[in-house]
């Protein structure tokens, strides 16, 4: 599979009153052509600033890439200057956010504002961006489009407006799409019908796709590989099953115990004991340490490395550092 | 929208109503009437009994309110009892004056403010932003009547300027109407300037941060398209709010600034009226400022319809 | 109280505000000590320039500007203070019985409260000073009664939304009488809101009583007010324009003064509010 994406050593701080916290630290990471990414983690682990920083989107101030490459079709897009990364932005990068509700200009119809999209990257008369717009809302699977796209978002519903957000990020067929947390915000019932919808459109583009979510549900129906993000670092990468069937870092593990599946009747949900530690407070050593049940003597005085296991995964945990 | 816009005149009718009686009452609980000024010291009380008959001021206060509002309801306002003319047409005449004054400022508070409050909102907490605000906070602390004189003593200790003291109409003479408006209007307008301003300012910087400006940065639009096709459009309805408001209080600061600089305005008109107790004209320009008031907050609310989908009259 | 003012010394706006306001005050308290000269008092030298005798000069009566402005600033705190008081407590009363009571109440004192709000609030300040005639007092209840709209609008937007709280309703549902429950219950949650208005409020009120004073109207001459004096000096200010620049410079300091304490009470009391006009 060849490579779309190639994240490499990606540090992104954040500038607090004099001080600066790391919110990501040296993160390594490939997308494949036609690959669906997975990245998962709590809140507050830097899953979505790393995706944000992909789409040059970080709010800068007062977060900033600190170091490391982003490498997209041979070029490193953190070298590109800004008027370049807009043209890479909206035409190979497309994006959906969490909150379609908010997600969109009140003061512009549906229409106008897919079909801006298109402005900003060909030349395309006002009509005939109308048009492709009608015709994107039906791939989306809206119904009666020609009318939708003369609607203002207000008029929709969440589901619909998120559908809106995805063909606004497609119409230009980008080569990555990225999705953040696309289902969060939406009902339940809602949910599945849109994480089908992308998924139906990325396959049979031969799109890739970063989908961020803290719900290993959505992983597991929709990813081909997973990067498990923990308190600024990644912690593993793995193929989606052998993340459930093996898990390598013992937070990956949690995680996976933690999700409740039908047949444990009997017992309790199970959770990670303690919580997150913010931003910027970490000590020396793992900074899963603190929660870790299988912590070791070397866990608290030195960071471990990421290591490569024989088949491809890696994982940044001292129980494997040696091998390595 | 239209049926709209009837309801809301026929919401202000009872508004409008209560203005003309309490103005009216207002008036006649002034101690000492037009009668006793125009007679002076020496009382002859059977000339003030023929001139309260000829003013109509004979009969109780009821039966004059009725006198002088079904008059007004037919257009006639009566006549002013110092010049003897008809009250109308010189509200109109002066209220011209008044209306242009206040579109120069209005047009020149918004070249400064709108720009200014853009810069200082994208440069926020760089020394433009500083600099813009310090002023703008200055600025709104800066009454009309003291930036008027300190103009006219700079226009003419520095410049041996002195602005011209007969009003040209504009359909007169458009730029000799402009050269007898323009120090006024741009004392006027660097009031106003302050506010809208600061609102222009902050209506950006929040609408900045809202998740639609960061979709339309992932359509990968330049921040040209950002700011001015999608926050400032969002940001125009505070600004428009804050606007309205402007031009209302705009309408009673002109009584000071018509003062300092002799416009035969509708403020000016006022104010004499009040001084010499002149009743038609002070309840017919009242009445009528506060009207031009009601039609001002009307037009601002078609406005915000006009901008904003969400917003729909029916 | 104590954690408000450290909040308030905090922040470099209030701060200055702070400082303007209480010199303004400290100067209007002990005007009859920091006055050179009796501001009625005509001395022989007219329109004389500021130097050693007269610090900031002579007026065309030859009365030392400088006491004058210092006179000045008695009226502009007193007539601030007072008015805006009748103003918020006016506004008070109203806004909490129109937002509590609502119904007829709400839509009888809402509507007067357009009327009022309808007038150019100069105009109307002038108006009413017509009526009652020409003096300091009564300049003070037209102001007063011009802030009174604002205060309602406020307070009773305020009530509403407290209204709409259940613990509200919990309380009036087990038979509290409506008078505790607005003093015990609903007052204090209007407060804040309440006290930054009334902290905004003061400046205008100084602006308005400016203005009036300007126009004639307001505190009556011999006596000083910084408007009057204003007005006064346009007959002469091209020969002694330091009768006009130093009536304009405390008008404007006192002004901004007041308006940098109500943005930084503001930020305290409201912090919503902030960098909303």
């Amino acid at each position: 599979m060849n490579t779309l994406l190639s994240v490499q050593g990606l540090s992104i701080g954040l500038a607090t009153r004099g001080a600066k916290a790391s919110i990501v630290d040296d993160a390594s990471f490939e997308v494949g052509q036609g690959e669906v990414f997975g990245i998962v983690g709590e809140s507050g682990c830097g899953k979505s600033v790393t995706a944000y920083a992909v789409a040059g989107l970080l709010a800068s101030p007062p977060l900033s890439v600190e170091s490391g490459s982003i490498m997209m079709g041979g070029v490193d897009l953190l070298s590109l200057p800004p008027s370049r990364m807009r043209s890479v932005r909206g035409k190979d990068i497309g994006m959906i956010f969490q909150e379609p509700m908010t997600a969109l200009d009140p003061l512009y119809t549906i229409g106008e504002q897919i079909a801006e999209s298109l402005e900003f990257h060909a030349k395309v008369g006002k009509r005939e961006g109308i048009e492709r717009a009608v015709a994107m809302l039906g791939k989306v699977g809206i119904p009666e489009p020609r009318r939708i796209a003369a609607e203002y978002p207000h008029r929709l519903s969440g589901g619909m407006l998120q559908r809106v957000v995805i063909a606004i990020a497609m119409i230009n067929e980008p080569r990555l799409l990225i999705a953040d947390e696309p289902t969060t915000a939406l009902d339940v019932t809602i949910q599945a019908q849109i994480l089908d919808l992308m998924n139906g459109l990325v396959r049979s583009n031969g799109m890739s796709m970063i989908m961020i979510t803290h719900d290993l549900g959505v992983v597991a129906e929709t990813c081909d590989r997973v990067a498990v993000f923990y308190g600024g670092h990644l912690v593993e990468t793995a193929p989606v099953d052998r993340i459930f069937s093996d898990p390598l870092h013992p937070y990956t593990e949690g995680l996976r115990k933690s999700v409740a599946s039908i047949g444990d009747r009997d017992g309790k949900l199970y959770a990670i004991p303690g919580s997150v530690p913010k931003a910027g407070s970490f000590g020396p050593g793992c900074r899963f340490q603190g929660r870790c049940a299988r912590r070791m003597e070397r866990c608290g005085r030195e960071a471990p490395p990421v290591s490569i296991r024989p088949d491809g995964r890696s994982v940044r945990c001292w129980l494997y550092g040696e091998e390595a | 929208m239209r049926t709209y816009i009837l309801r809301r005149l026929a919401l202000f009718i009872p508004v409008l109503f209560g203005i003309s009686l309490a103005v009216f009452i207002l008036l006649h609980m002034i101690p000492g009437d037009a009668v006793d000024l125009m007679m002076g010291i020496e009382g002859n009380p059977e000339l003030r009994q023929q001139l309260l008959k000829q003013y109509g001021m004979d009969y109780p206060w009821y039966a004059q309110y009725w006198n002088w509002i079904s008059g007004v309801l037919r257009g006639d306002f009566g006549v002013s009892m110092r010049t003897g003319l008809p009250v109308l047409p010189e509200i109109v005449s002066r209220f011209k004056v008044t209306l242009m004054l206040t579109v120069y400022s209005s047009v020149i508070s918004w070249i400064i403010a709108i720009p200014l409050g853009v810069v200082a909102a994208v440069k926020r907490n760089t020394w433009v932003d500083g600099g813009a605000r310090v002023f703008a906070l200055i600025w709104v602390s800066v009454p009309n009547f003291a930036l008027g004189t300190m103009l006219l003593l700079v226009l003419s200790l520095v410049f041996q300027y002195y602005p011209p003291l007969e009003y040209t109409p504009f359909f007169a003479s458009p730029l000799g109407n402009l050269g007898s408006l323009i120090w006024p209007s741009l004392v006027l307008g660097a009031i106003m300037a302050g506010s809208v301003m600061r609102m222009t300012r902050s209506a950006l910087l929040e609408n900045l941060q809202q998740d639609y400006i960061r979709t339309v940065r992932a359509k990968g639009a330049t921040e040209r398209v950002v700011i001015g096709r999608h926050a400032l459009k969002n940001s125009l309805l505070p600004i428009v709010t804050i606007i309205g408001m402007q031009v209302g209080s705009l309408l009673g600061g002109t009584v000071v600034t018509e003062q300092i600089f002799s416009l035969p305005g509708l403020g000016l008109y006022t104010l004499t009226g009040i001084n010499q107790r002149d009743y038609p004209v002070v309840q017919g320009s009242i009445l009528f400022f506060a009207f031009i008031f009601v039609i001002i907050n009307l037009i601002v609310d078609v406005i915000y319809s006009w901008i904003d989908p969400r917003i729909s009259y029916r | 109280m104590k954690q408000f003012f450290a909040e308030l010394l905090r922040d470099k706006t209030g701060r200055v505000g702070l400082a303007g306001v209480l010199a303004v005050v400290v100067v209007a308290v002990f005007a009859p000590l920091i006055a050179t000269h009796d501001p009625l008092e005509m001395s022989d030298f007219l329109r004389q320039a500021p130097g050693a005798g007269f610090l900031l000069g002579t007026d065309e009566f030859g009365r030392d500007v400088f006491s004058r402005l210092v006179y000045g600033a008695r009226v502009s705190v007193y007539v601030g203070l007072v008015a805006t008081g009748i103003g918020a407590i006016g506004g008070l009363a109203l806004g909490l019985a129109a937002g509590y009571y609502g119904g007829v109440v709400d839509n009888v004192i809402m509507r007067l409260m357009d009327v009022l709000f309808a007038f150019p609030s100069i105009l109307l300040a002038l108006a009413i000073v017509a009526v009652l005639g020409p003096d300091l007092g009564n300049t003070i209840i037209a102001i007063g009664i011009v802030r009174i709209p604002v205060f309602t609008r406020t307070v009773r937007a305020e009530v509403l939304s407290v209204k709409a709280q259940e613990y509200i309703t919990s309380v009036r549902s087990i038979g509290v009488k409506d008078g505790r429950v607005i003093l015990r219950h609903v007052l204090p949650n209007v407060m804040a809101p309440f006290i930054v208005q009334t902290t905004l409020s003061l400046s205008s009120a100084i602006l308005v009583e400016a203005s009036l004073s300007f126009l004639g109207l307001g505190i009556q001459p011999p006596n000083p007010s910084w408007g009057s004096m204003l007005s006064e000096s346009r007959r002469i200010m091209e020969l002694a324009p330091w009768t006009a620049i130093a009536p304009t410079v405390a008008i404007i300091l006192a002004i901004l003064s007041f308006n940098l304490l109500g943005d930084g009470v503001r930020d305290i009391l409201d912090p919503k509010l902030k960098n909303v006009e």
